[in-house]
């Protein structure tokens, strides 16, 4: 507990035997030495982020060990209920109750990033602007053939999440409006990750999926949704809605180590830095 | 304590150098007295001045007309021999034996009354300094407004230090003097990376939010944009030359790649199917990189069972980070495993010929120490012979490399590592306050302590930041 005393400059002077101190100079504790291990799971989505912190905070406080992973969502508050995470990051606020999954009694969520989604289509596909009613219909599988929302002659492939993905909670909430996907079917398919849904979506002609905006790549199109491109402007100035926060949960108040990093990645220097160049929206942006 | 203490005031005593001593008459009939008057030497915001002393009382006082001409503040004398000095928004007055001074109209009391001799006014520098607005330690005056705040900086060239903060909504990075803080503002950015400065120290580069890259040149303090690709680019290192920046591309920090500065072209250097990569390393002559890679846990989870099952399971084995290093002469697109042990890892640094790896390993246990361990670059681990300290960060200068380590109670301490040797030195104890050290090429020291900016000047640390 050393590092915790206080000292005042008189003894600084004396300790270090300096003829000069910093007159200014006041109790402090250094930030590289704080300890300790931070398991955080979860969000696929949430992941790119959180491994930037994780190894810029590292930089700042060798000693704390952090491991991320990422399954989905919903093992995130899982993992921190049943004790084996200190984090779990989830695309929506799990200590509220929301369509298909009852809050987490006891877990505080801390705001850390607005995650824009967009619908994504395979490269050949020459519908790029689409309505809230075509998706519902392509989604629930109702719509089966490109040429029905104007593009060409062609069967279309959904690529889907698996339950329990935060994306999916998202996409089916603000691009769907709630209503339902068709589950299966010989051009239906389910993916893990959003980094499954990536390649699903690169490698498959006349595919369309979802995903955060930052997954999105030039091997493959976000559409247009009623007329609005999914970017970062548009969900800032209010046009673009298929985007939420992300949340890192955690048992309670967090402390020591769990508690700086949540501080580090909710600091301006963060939000404003590194998670701008990942392709999320600071928290501050969304007034 | 008592030793300490009276080093202390020798070091003082004998910083201040006396160069010539006149005797002189204190102009009050209750002082009618000889007076030693002395020529001292001073820095005027890092300018040796020399400016007349007297010692009264065992105080030291020095000419209120010298100090004034010193910073180019105004001097003149009321008829009723009240000296007022004009500085900036300041006006001070003062009179002679009086421990009041008036400053901007009110009133306050120095320690030590001024006294006049041979018509001239002598005076606590500190407070007189201090009044005015300025700092003073130590026969050092500055009367230079400094910047507030640093959380971040790099050495720009022996004498000025690049300083980032935050501002607003993004970031500001100043070009600051590292022997007087004078400061002026080279960036104001919004998601732009850290700065990163050109081996010729005369440009930096960083890359925007959407992922084009700028360089700066330090003359002209004019952005130039480098390249209009719009990839995810992580981490910019400088080649050698200044021809191109290395740099860790996509969300995953999947690819190592780099921008040619002339044409703005992006390449590949290393495609090996690694996510996450970090602390990207590039050898002098640019063909060797070294980083290191966060693997995942490994997560089981059945989502067709009741989420209020908790049916998840993590597996950390074996996903501690791992030191890769690549040579683009095999041009097979496969890094090599460098290590494998359970240690975290933290600031590579690749050696210049890239034969080396240097880092900091702490232990998987949570009281384990961090240790300074290098490793070649075919896996054979070895530490350098150094004291055993417990290691808070590792740093590069020139062919040298400084280490910020644990010390004694209240203090840290900085070890230079002969790299090539693998001997240390003990360079100085710090103040445990500090939080991050840094070294130039040519070995001129700056931390940050306690968030303000000190750099290492004439055997003492100087803030040059508030």
């Amino acid at each position: 507990m050393k590092w915790f005393k206080q000292l005042t400059i008189a003894a600084l002077i004396a300790v270090i035997g300096f003829s000069s101190v910093p007159a200014s100079t006041p109790t402090a504790t250094a930030a590289s030495k704080l300890s300790g291990k931070i398991v955080i799971n979860g969000s696929s989505a949430l992941l790119p982020l959180t491994l930037q912190a994780a190894n810029e905070f590292k930089k700042l406080n060798p000693k704390v060990k952090i491991s991320a992973s990422a399954a989905g969502s919903i093992t995130g508050p899982q993992a921190v209920r049943k004790g084996i995470a200190d984090i779990g990051a989830v695309d929506w606020d799990a200590s509220k109750d929301v369509p298909g999954f009852k809050k987490f009694d006891g877990q505080v969520a801390h705001k850390v990033a607005v995650i824009p989604f967009a619908a994504v289509v395979n490269k050949n596909v020459t519908a790029t602007n689409l309505t809230t009613k075509d998706l519902q219909g392509i989604f629930s599988g109702k719509i089966k053939n490109w040429k029905e929302v104007g593009g060409k002659d062609a069967e279309i492939i959904v690529v889907n999440r698996t339950f329990g993905s935060g994306t999916r909670v998202n996409f089916q909430d603000k691009a769907l409006g709630g209503t339902d996907f068709m589950t299966k079917g010989d051009n239906y398919k389910e993916v893990k990750t959003s980094g499954d849904m990536k390649s699903a979506i690169e490698t498959t002609p006349n595919a369309i999926g979802y995903m955060d905006l930052a997954y999105v790549t030039d091997k493959m199109t976000a559409v247009k949704i009623n007329d609005i491109a999914p970017t970062e402007a548009n969900v800032i100035n209010g046009k673009y809605k298929v985007w939420g926060y992300g949340y890192y949960m955690t048992k309670g108040e967090p402390t020591g180590a769990t508690k700086e990093f949540i501080k580090y990645v909710q600091s301006t220097k963060f939000q404003n830095g590194s998670l701008k160049k990942l392709k999320f929206i600071p928290i501050s942006a969304i007034k | 304590m008592q030793m300490k203490k009276a080093m202390a005031i020798s070091m003082i005593a004998a910083a201040i150098s006396v160069s010539a001593v006149t005797p002189a008459f204190a102009n009050t009939a209750a002082a009618n007295q000889a007076v030693q008057i002395s020529t001292t030497n001073f820095f005027v915001n890092a300018n040796p001045v020399s400016i007349r002393t007297i010692v009264d009382g065992g105080v030291t006082l020095a000419s209120v007309r010298d100090i004034t001409n010193a910073i180019g503040a105004t001097l003149h004398i009321n008829s009723d021999r009240t000296v007022v000095v004009k500085f900036g928004s300041h006006t001070l007055k003062l009179k002679n034996a009086s421990t009041s001074i008036n400053l901007d109209g009110a009133a306050r009391t120095i320690s030590h009354p001024a006294k006049e001799v041979a018509y001239s006014t002598f005076i606590e520098p500190a407070a007189f300094v201090k009044a005015l607005g300025g700092s003073y330690d130590n026969n050092s005056i500055s009367t230079v407004e400094l910047l507030d705040g640093a959380e971040h900086a790099i050495w720009a060239n022996a004498s000025q230090l690049i300083v980032s903060n935050t501002a607003g909504e993004g970031r500001e990075d100043y070009l600051v003097n590292a022997a007087t803080g004078k400061y002026e503002l080279l960036l104001a950015s919004e998601g732009a990376s850290e700065l990163v400065l050109s081996p010729d120290g005369n440009h930096v580069a960083y890359s925007d939010a959407n992922g084009a890259v700028f360089t700066i040149d330090l003359s002209t303090k004019q952005p130039k944009q480098v390249s209009t690709d719009t990839s995810i680019k992580n981490e910019l290192q400088w080649s050698t030359d200044g021809a191109s920046l290395f740099f860790l591309q996509g969300d995953k920090s999947s690819v190592v790649a780099k921008v040619t500065i002339a044409d703005g072209k992006v390449s590949k250097v290393l495609e090996d199917k690694i996510d996450y990569k970090a602390n990207l390393e590039v050898s002098a002559d640019g063909t060797q990189v070294a980083f290191y890679v966060f693997k995942q846990p490994k997560v089981t989870a059945d989502s067709s069972k009741d989420v209020e099952l908790d049916d998840v399971a993590i597996d950390a084995t074996g996903t501690e980070p791992q030191i890769y290093y690549y040579n683009t002469a095999a041009a097979d697109n496969k890094s090599i495993q460098l290590t494998k042990d359970s240690a975290d890892k933290v600031f590579l640094q690749l050696s210049a010929d890239g034969s080396k790896i240097s880092y900091v390993s702490v232990g998987a246990d949570d009281a384990s120490v961090g240790q300074l361990v290098s490793i070649d670059n075919t896996g054979q681990t070895s530490t350098p012979a150094f004291a055993d300290k417990d290691v808070y960060q590792l740093v590069q200068g020139g062919s040298k490399l400084y280490l910020l380590t644990a010390d004694g109670n209240s203090t840290n301490a900085i070890y230079e590592i002969d790299s090539a040797t693998g001997t240390s030195k003990l360079v100085q104890t710090v103040s445990d306050s500090t939080s991050e050290l840094i070294v130039s090429s040519n070995a001129n020291f700056a931390a940050l302590i306690d968030g303000q900016l000190a750099v290492w000047t004439n055997g003492s640390w100087k803030n040059i930041t508030n």
